[in-house]
This record gives C-alpha cells, structure tokens and sequence, in this order.
C-alpha cells in the first residue's frame, strides 16, 4: 500500500497535470500522514504552481521593432501575398 | 474582410508585435530569441496571407503560427538532446537508492501563502527556470507558463506522457531546491 518518497513525488507533480486515480490519491495521503518531508515538497510544488504567471507588461524592445520592421518592408517589396 | 482591406505586415507589428513577443519571452525568457520569433511569425505570415481564412481574427492566426513556431523549435531542441536515452536518473541527486530522500524538504517560509504572493519569489522563481536544463525549461514553460494542455505538447514535441510527467517532475525538483537555495540568501 505504501509508496516509497520518490514515488509520492512523482505522483504529486503527475497530480498538478492530470487527475490522479482515486487509490493512487488515498496512497498519496496515507503517506503524506506519516511523512513530513513529501508533505513539504508538495506544498512546495503547489507553491511553484500557483506562483506562474505570464508577464503581463512586457513590450518589444524598440530597437528589435525596427529590425522586424525592416526585415517585413523587404518581405514586401519582394513579394507580393496571394490573397 | 480581407478581400477588400489592403494588407499592411507593418500593422501586424505594431498592433500584435507586443503581444507575440509576450508569448515567446515568457516561453524561453531570452528577449533575442523572442524577437527573433516575432520576425519569423510575421514574415511567416505575410508568406502565407493566402491561407488566412478571415474567419478568426488576425491575432488569432497569428498566434496560431507562433505557436506552431515555439513548438517545432523545441520539438527539435528534444531530438538533439535526446533526454531519456541517458542511463543516469536524475531524480538520485534528490532520492537515495532505497527512494528516501537525500536531503529531507524543509519549510523554508513562515506562510506558504504569503511567500507565493512575494514577488521577489516570482523573480527568483522565474530565475530559477531559467536555469533548468534547455528541454525541462522547454517543457515545464509550455505546460506552467503558456498552459498549453499536456496532449498538445506531446503530439507537438513528439514525448510521450509518460516521459512528459518525467520531465515535469524534474523540473519542479529541481525548482524546489534552487528556490529554497535563493530565498534563503535572499532573505
């Protein structure tokens, strides 16, 4: 019934992408009650997870702006899209 | 709409270029790859003008191609690596052979809610996968940061679940460890 700490870790981050099966979740908690050490990696797990954002406030630098639009004006001059 | 409206690339840059490089920095938080991405995208697009269909908006095929872009680069960066091939596991630097831990987790915060609204742990966090191993970034980037779904990334990048789940695991390992390391000095 009990898993081992390596395997508690794998099932806990496999948890944060997926629905675990309901016994691999009750061997998670039964373990978690006797072990204090996957407890705190879990919840620092979690923590990690909920931590992510995307940068809301990043802009293109102007100088990389130029670049690109340099490289689509002679993207246009060369070509013309098929529309 | 398309028919009749003359097709600017150069408004392309200018109304979705942030929002394309936003994507690409967030995935591999390197501002010359994420330009160069958007200079890929948009002259993808201009290329290929013919096969927007007109029935999603112009950000949203754009977006399309983006993606598509993040995903064949890193669907080839997992080729070359070959990541899984490797007979040493990297989790025996966490797990002794009989699966303890090596070095028992311990709290490294008084309030796990108050460090996770920290933004100075957002930075050291955003440091710290930074400093994952390329596929693992890759990976753990696409699935946490963009939330891409798990099947996309694995049709797109060629990895099966299993091997997905690995990688993620990895990651968070590795994550944990780095954190905890940097917040301590931090603090």
């Amino acid at each position: 019934m009990n898993y081992s700490c390596r395997q508690v870790s794998q099932l806990f981050s496999d948890s944060l992408d997926k629905k675990l099966k309901t016994f691999d979740y009750l061997r998670l908690r039964f373990h978690w009650m006797m072990c204090r050490a996957c407890r705190q990696s879990s919840t620092d797990m979690r923590m990690i997870h909920t931590v992510l954002k995307p940068a809301k406030e990043l802009i293109l630098p102007e100088r990389k702006r130029l670049i690109i639009l340099k490289a689509l004006q002679h993207a246009k001059e060369d070509t013309k899209p098929t529309v | 709409m398309k028919n009749n409206m003359p097709t600017q690339p150069e408004n392309w840059l200018n109304e979705h270029g942030d929002f394309l490089y936003r994507y690409a920095f967030s995935q591999f938080q390197d501002a010359d790859q994420a330009a160069d991405l958007v200079q890929e995208t948009l002259l993808g697009a201009w290329r290929n003008y013919h096969n927007f269909q007109g029935d999603s908006s112009e950000r949203t095929w754009l977006m399309g191609i983006m993606k598509h872009k993040v995903l064949d680069l890193i669907r080839k960066r997992i080729k070359e690596r070959s990541v899984f091939s490797t007979n040493i596991d990297p989790l025996d630097a966490y797990f002794h052979q009989n699966n303890a831990w090596k070095e028992q987790p311990q709290a490294w915060y008084e309030q796990p809610e108050e460090a996770a609204s920290n933004e100075d742990l957002a930075k050291i966090l955003h440091q710290c996968i930074r400093s994952l191993p390329q596929v693992q970034r890759d990976v753990f980037s696409l699935k946490e940061i963009q939330d891409e779904s798990t099947q996309t990334i694995c049709q797109s990048c060629d990895i099966s679940t299993t091997n997905f789940h690995v990688l993620m695991h990895r990651a968070r390992l590795a994550l944990r460890v780095c954190l905890t390391k940097h917040w301590k000095e931090e603090t």
